[in-house]
């Protein structure tokens, strides 16, 4: 190191091959988390050689190199937890519901085995008409008979749910 | 930030130590610079501050880029050379008369501080390990600094001053070789 501190760069090689797997680990250990400990560590290695020329003749590199890591592993961490606060339940508020999460969906599919499970306790009249509306690209007119029967099959759907599900919430 | 190979870090850590070698060596600018300011201050020729200066300064930085000895050298160098560009001014703008074989009193006083300018450069160079590129590079620098004052005296003043760090650069070289064996 003190060679290359005085411009030796024949030193560089020898420099970079025995400070860049240590600072790694010291890194990765410190900060538990490999990503994180890989820009920690690149970090320090840049000040590290950034700052080689003020190196002295009589510093220990180790605890130099240490000091330099230590320092960037804390700033990194910093860093992300002021992100991380950052982006908190004001940010999370507006992210999209674009997509339903796995217990939406579990949830859903439930429904569906319960409802089915219902419809067929139903009269076949009643299951048709409510089966028609509810298929896709159900007609868009409904006249006075087919609204009269879209009423009688939902209050026995009603009712029928409440004497299985005990409630038709 | 990307995952890089091995090779791209030791590649990007090379940059870096280059370019915190050049900030390091700019350092050398802050004695150059001020020197050159104030040669053009006093009323010495633009074109002769930016020729000599500008070399000074290109090499000055170029050499403490490459190793701190040359950075060292050229330091020396430039403080060596220092009363070689001040004293000749100083003559001439005291108006001494020209000496009785019609000398202009700046050529003496030119060699005068070349022999000081020598005897610090040769001095400072014995105690570095590599010594002879050490004195060459603080002598032509201490030269280059020294003619910016020494010119007032023309191509003479220069000789002399060149002379003269000759003569003082002699002793303390010819002892250190003899200390050597």
């Amino acid at each position: 190191m003190l060679a290359l501190a005085r411009g030796d760069r024949a030193a560089f090689g020898a420099v970079f091959a025995a400070l860049w797997p240590f600072l790694r680990q010291f890194c990765s250990r410190v900060l538990q988390d490999d990503s994180l400990a890989e820009d920690a560590a690149q970090g320090a290695l840049m000040k590290l050689f950034f700052r080689a020329t003020d190196f002295r003749p009589d510093g220990d590199v180790i605890a130099w190199a240490l000091g330099i890591a230590a320092f960037e592993c804390r700033s990194l961490r910093n860093r992300r937890t002021r992100r991380a606060e950052e982006l908190g339940h004001p940010a999370l508020a507006t992210v999209p519901v674009t997509r339903s999460s796995p217990e939406d969906e579990a949830i859903e599919a439930n429904l569906g085995v319960a409802l089915r499970e219902v419809l067929t306790s139903l009269r076949p009249l009643d299951r048709e008409t409510l089966e028609a509306i509810l298929r896709p690209g159900s007609p868009a007119s409904r006249t006075p008979l087919l609204r009269k029967r879209l009423q009688r099959a939902f209050d026995r759907l009603r009712v029928a749910w409440r004497d299985i599900h005990g409630s038709d919430d | 930030m990307v995952p890089m190979t091995d090779r791209a870090v030791a590649r990007r850590a090379r940059r870096m130590y280059e370019l915190g070698r050049a900030r390091w060596a700019a350092r050398t600018l802050l004695l150059v610079l001020p020197l050159l300011v104030v040669a053009l201050w006093i009323g010495r020729p633009a074109r002769l501050v930016g020729g000599l200066g500008g070399l000074i300064a290109v090499a000055g930085f170029g050499l403490a880029m490459l190793h701190d000895r040359y950075a060292r050298a050229v330091q020396t160098g430039v403080l060596a050379g220092i009363p070689a560009f001040v004293l000749p001014l100083l003559i001439q703008a005291m108006h001494f008369h020209p000496l009785r074989d019609g000398m202009d009193p700046c050529v003496p006083a030119s060699f005068l501080s070349g022999v000081i300018a020598g005897w610090v450069v040769s001095r400072r160079a014995v105690e570095e390990q590599h010594q002879r590129i050490f004195w060459a590079v603080a002598v032509v620098t201490t030269a280059l600094t020294g003619s910016l004052g020494c010119s007032v005296a023309g191509g003479g003043g220069v000789l002399g001053m060149i002379a003269g760090v000759v003569a003082g650069s002699a002793p303390v070289v010819l002892r250190a070789g003899a200390a050597r064996g």
